[in-house]
């Protein structure tokens, strides 16, 4: 049997799925044995078809079928509504992302409780940086009068209950006196037990603690500035 | 029954996830189709959002005991296909060639960057020699070669002879290895 070049050609998809009979196979591959062309176009295409049916699939696109959901039923049977959107929203399980809400989250509140604003839009529509310096001074007063009220009931608490408590008690837990200096105008007067002189000296540090967290310092500062 | 024949039924009694799971089936397909045709990521999405949307409102017209819903499907994306290139084709009558060539992108992604960057210039090569196939033979190479479709399914698709079918999946090899040579390319 006679083969050509132009019967390779047209044979060739036939011959690589191997649909050729046995007498145009053996034909072909006599031909091809002489005729380097032919042998040439054969392992390109074979070639070819393998990188074609080896090449990769294309990436789909990430929203592709939520988009063709959204375009047709509109319907998203698994996974839909707010798992998506979690999904989706990422960014917002980031540290970076969280820690900034919080910070916002927590100067939005100061601001607003400085400014003692009810919620209304009036309110809102008066915050406004003298507004809030005002309303802030206000506020470390008053912080710093409750502290002061607070300190000074306390005191007295434990005053009464120093002198209920029997005058044979207390050498058990003796504790080194404290200086007469540390005492100040209107204090009570020294005792001859140790224990109201600790109360008296705790009383001392929580107030200077007291004065130092109401923001004795920025009120001057506050109150200085014109 | 095949299982996406049972989908379409469902489907068609308005149960809302058989459609899901048929979008979720053959997105793959009808994408790949689609960007293989057209070598632009963009373009494809949108044409196979069009396909789907043909799909979903002519869902009712398929009949499985006609073959089955993958060659349907692939008809359906076929016909959007060749629209589009229609319409392509009157939109490019102004611009010149060189503006006309889609450009090929690749995001696909290997194992390591080596090969990641040989793989994807290997497939970018490919995808530019089959769009430089005439329409006709590219279709067919790549409803052949690309989704795996045989001789019968194609000429369902094509709505062709199976000896054309053949024909032209013939030529088309041939013309690609040759498109392919003339690149500098030589395919592993």
């Amino acid at each position: 049997m006679n083969w050509t070049c132009v019967q390779t050609e047209q044979r060739l998809t036939d011959y690589l799925d191997r649909a050729t009979s046995a007498e145009e196979t053996t034909a072909l591959q006599a031909h091809v044995k002489g005729c380097s062309d032919c042998a040439v176009l054969i392992a390109a295409v074979e070639a070819t078809v393998r990188a074609i049916q080896t090449a990769p699939e294309p990436e789909i696109p990430p929203q592709l079928f939520a988009k063709i959901i959204d375009a047709t039923s509109g319907v998203r049977a698994s996974g839909g509504g707010w798992r998506d959107w979690l999904r989706h929203a990422t960014l917002i399980w980031s540290p970076r992302f969280a820690m900034g809400a919080l910070t916002m989250a927590a100067s939005l509140l100061i601001v607003l409780h400085a400014a003692s604003t009810p919620g209304n839009a009036e309110a809102y529509a008066a915050i406004n940086p003298m507004n809030l310096i005002r309303a802030a001074d206000r506020q470390v007063h008053r912080t710093y009068a409750h502290t002061a009220k607070f300190v000074s009931d306390l005191r007295l608490v434990y005053e009464i209950e120093s002198r209920l408590q029997p005058e044979s008690e207390p050498a058990a837990s003796p504790a080194p006196p404290t200086p007469e200096q540390n005492h100040q105008p209107g204090d009570a007067p020294p005792q001859s037990n140790s224990a109201p002189r600790n109360y008296d000296h705790a009383f001392r540090s929580s107030e200077l603690f007291a004065s130092a967290i109401s923001g004795d310092l920025f009120l001057s500062a506050i109150r200085s500035d014109p | 029954m095949e299982p996406d024949a049972q989908l379409v039924l469902s489907c068609l009694r308005g149960d809302g996830s058989a459609w899901e799971q048929i979008v979720r089936r053959h997105t793959r397909r009808v994408y790949g189709l689609c960007y293989r045709f057209i070598g632009n990521a963009a373009e494809a999405e949108d044409l196979t959002q069009e396909v789907f949307l043909r799909v979903y409102r002519t869902i009712g017209s398929y009949q499985s005991a006609q073959g089955a819903f993958t060659t349907w499907l692939s008809s359906v994306t076929r016909n959007l296909l060749v629209d589009n290139y229609r319409r392509s084709r009157r939109d490019r009558m102004t611009d010149s060639i060189d503006d006309a060539m889609p450009q090929v992108e690749e995001t696909h992604v290997a194992q390591t960057p080596y090969h990641a960057a040989e793989r994807a210039e290997r497939n970018a090569q490919l995808q530019t020699a089959l769009l430089r196939l005439s329409p006709e033979l590219r279709e067919a190479v790549i409803l052949r070669d690309l989704q795996g479709l045989d001789y019968s399914e194609v000429r369902a698709v094509l709505q062709v002879p199976e000896g054309t079918v053949k024909s032209r999946i013939n030529r088309g090899r041939i013309e690609l290895a040759r498109i392919l040579e003339q690149m500098g390319v030589r395919p592993a």
